[in-house]
């Protein structure tokens, strides 16, 4: 299984469009730093604050290193799935569009081994992926920004003291590459129904897209369906930066998480392993 | 005729005489216990007035529901007239309204001051005043201040901001030397906070729900409600140090 392992992400590795998330990341998050430490810090604590400083005289670093990484992580995770699904979407559909599965196929070597190891390539690639968004956004700010408290606005104003924050961005990555697992889950399940590696792409986007609305929108009608879509438990992560931390509530939104990604990888087996391969 | 004329004039003469003397005896004992305001200001400001700057270590305890922040020290720099910096890595909220010692904030050229009662605060004989700021600049509707001790010295600030936040500002003293000179300076002060009941940031509004995954993650401050508490004890004083300007500049 190792072998079969390996084989897959060697394969998926030197495909040049493994690399697009990366240097897409790559190139926007140094420009929006950039942009930030050249005049937008202050205009974006002004705009953060601006309740507050009818009161208040605001002092220290406020807007630092810790600061500009959880805030990119917070804007990040809606893009962060299209650069995954150029990956995952290609994992089986890849296959299929270049006619290597009746080859492949022929080895000794059961369907659901393939689809195994296949689909631990693309939990993989979903992990090096977002941890290396979230080692560039963290360490650029860190880099451009300093350390310092970090200050969370949701429900009011709570501070975490910087000695705590490791940990607590430690736990939130881990976090959010589970969500982004079960992105690539479902992107894998599509690409299995298919040939052709846009398909799958375009349809996960739309899941997406159209959870993120339907949770958006203060409806009753949507808010009713809200519990039902895993984007709604994306932001498990978010939690962890709580004072008390849920754990409660993290506990069931990683047992959901997992559950959909459980169901989506099933799915893709029982419907690989009766596929007729044509290609 | 001469006679007639005596007669005549001298109930108006003595009216005339006696009418000064009636009014101001009536309003002779309240006019001598009613303190003029002007004079109590400036005052008050009067042993500053060769303060030009001043440095002091801020310990700040915060307990308040909207604001959780741990304990944090800072360093408060203040050049005359009304210049403050801030300087600490932690994220420091400071009281903008009477919080942050200014002996010049109540300057009675920039102030509308009226003297209100006498009344009794915390056993001692306080002078109230009623203090509306001039300067449009200024985001306080009214502030009323407590004057008592001797030497003569702000022992409360109520504060009324336009956006409704109440700050009621109590404050106790130390004296500090300074070579060959000694100031008396605030040694605590706690702060009490109300802010306005449901008084959202109009700016903030938005379609979608509040606690939506894309936006929960932060977002602009668009409430802060309830009331709290500042405790901040003030250590390490020096005056007149010559602060440099710079220090006072703006980042951009």
């Amino acid at each position: 299984m190792m072998r079969l392992v390996w084989f897959e992400l060697v394969k998926t590795f030197i495909r040049w469009r493994t690399y697009i998330g990366f240097i897409a990341f790559g190139v926007i998050v140094p420009l929006v730093v950039a942009g930030l430490k050249l005049g937008g810090q202050r205009s974006f604590e002004r705009h953060l604050l601006s309740l507050l400083q009818n009161d208040f005289v605001i002092g220290g670093n406020v807007l630092n290193g810790w600061f500009f990484g959880f805030f990119f992580m917070s804007a990040l995770w809606v893009h962060i799935p299209i650069v995954l699904t150029i990956v995952a979407g290609d994992q089986i559909a890849g296959e299929g569009n270049a006619g290597t599965f009746r080859f492949l196929l022929t080895h000794a070597v059961s369907r659901s081994r393939i689809i195994a190891a296949k689909f631990i390539v693309t939990l993989i690639y979903t992990a090096v992926m977002v941890l290396f968004t979230g080692g560039l956004t963290l360490g650029l700010s860190l880099w451009a920004f300093g350390g310092g408290d970090l200050l969370i606005i949701r429900r009011g104003i709570l501070v975490i003291p910087e000695a705590q924050l490791p940990y607590h961005f430690l736990v939130a990555y881990g976090l959010a590459t589970l969500a982004m697992f079960v992105v690539s889950s479902l992107c894998f399940f599509f690409s299995s129904l298919t040939d052709n590696s846009i398909g799958p792409i375009i349809a996960t986007m739309a899941v997406i897209i159209v959870s993120i609305i339907i949770i958006s929108l203060p409806f009753e009608l949507f808010q009713a369906i809200r519990p039902y879509l895993f984007v709604n438990y994306f932001d498990a992560w978010q939690k962890i930066f709580d004072d008390p931390i849920p754990w409660d509530v993290i506990r069931k939104n990683v047992a959901i998480l997992v559950g959909f990604m459980a169901a989506f990888f099933l799915a893709t087996m029982v419907y690989f392993s009766r596929k007729d391969i044509l290609s | 005729m001469n006679a007639l004329i005596k007669q005549r004039l001298l109930p108006v003469a003595l009216f005339l005489l006696l009418f000064p003397t009636t009014v101001s005896s009536q309003e002779g004992p309240d006019a001598k216990s009613r303190p003029d305001p002007r004079r109590v200001f400036t005052d008050l400001a009067n042993p500053y007035r060769n303060l030009k700057d001043y440095t002091v270590r801020i310990q700040t305890k915060v307990n308040m529901p909207t604001i959780r922040i741990p304990d944090f020290t800072a360093t408060l720099y203040f050049k005359k007239p009304d210049r403050f910096q801030i300087e600490t890595k932690s994220f420091a909220p400071l009281p903008r309204n009477s919080g942050l010692f200014n002996p010049f904030q109540f300057d009675p050229e920039k102030n509308r001051i009226a003297y209100q009662r006498t009344e009794s605060l915390n056993g001692v004989q306080a002078d109230l005043y009623r203090v509306e700021p001039l300067d449009s600049k200024i985001m306080v509707r009214y502030f009323t201040i407590w004057t008592g001790e001797s030497p003569a010295r702000i022992l409360q600030v109520e504060s009324l901001s336009f956006r409704g936040t109440k700050g009621i500002v109590k404050l106790s003293y130390r004296n500090v030397e300074q070579g060959s000179e000694m100031w008396l300076l605030p040694d605590k002060v706690h702060v009490h906070l109300t802010f306005p009941e449901g008084a959202p940031n109009a700016d903030a509004w938005s379609l979608t729900t509040k606690d939506n995954p894309v936006s929960g993650g932060m977002r602009q401050l668009d409430e802060v409600s309830g009331e709290g508490d500042l405790d901040l004890a003030y250590s390490d004083w020096q005056v007149n140090t010559g602060l440099d300007d710079r220090l006072f500049e703006k980042k951009k």
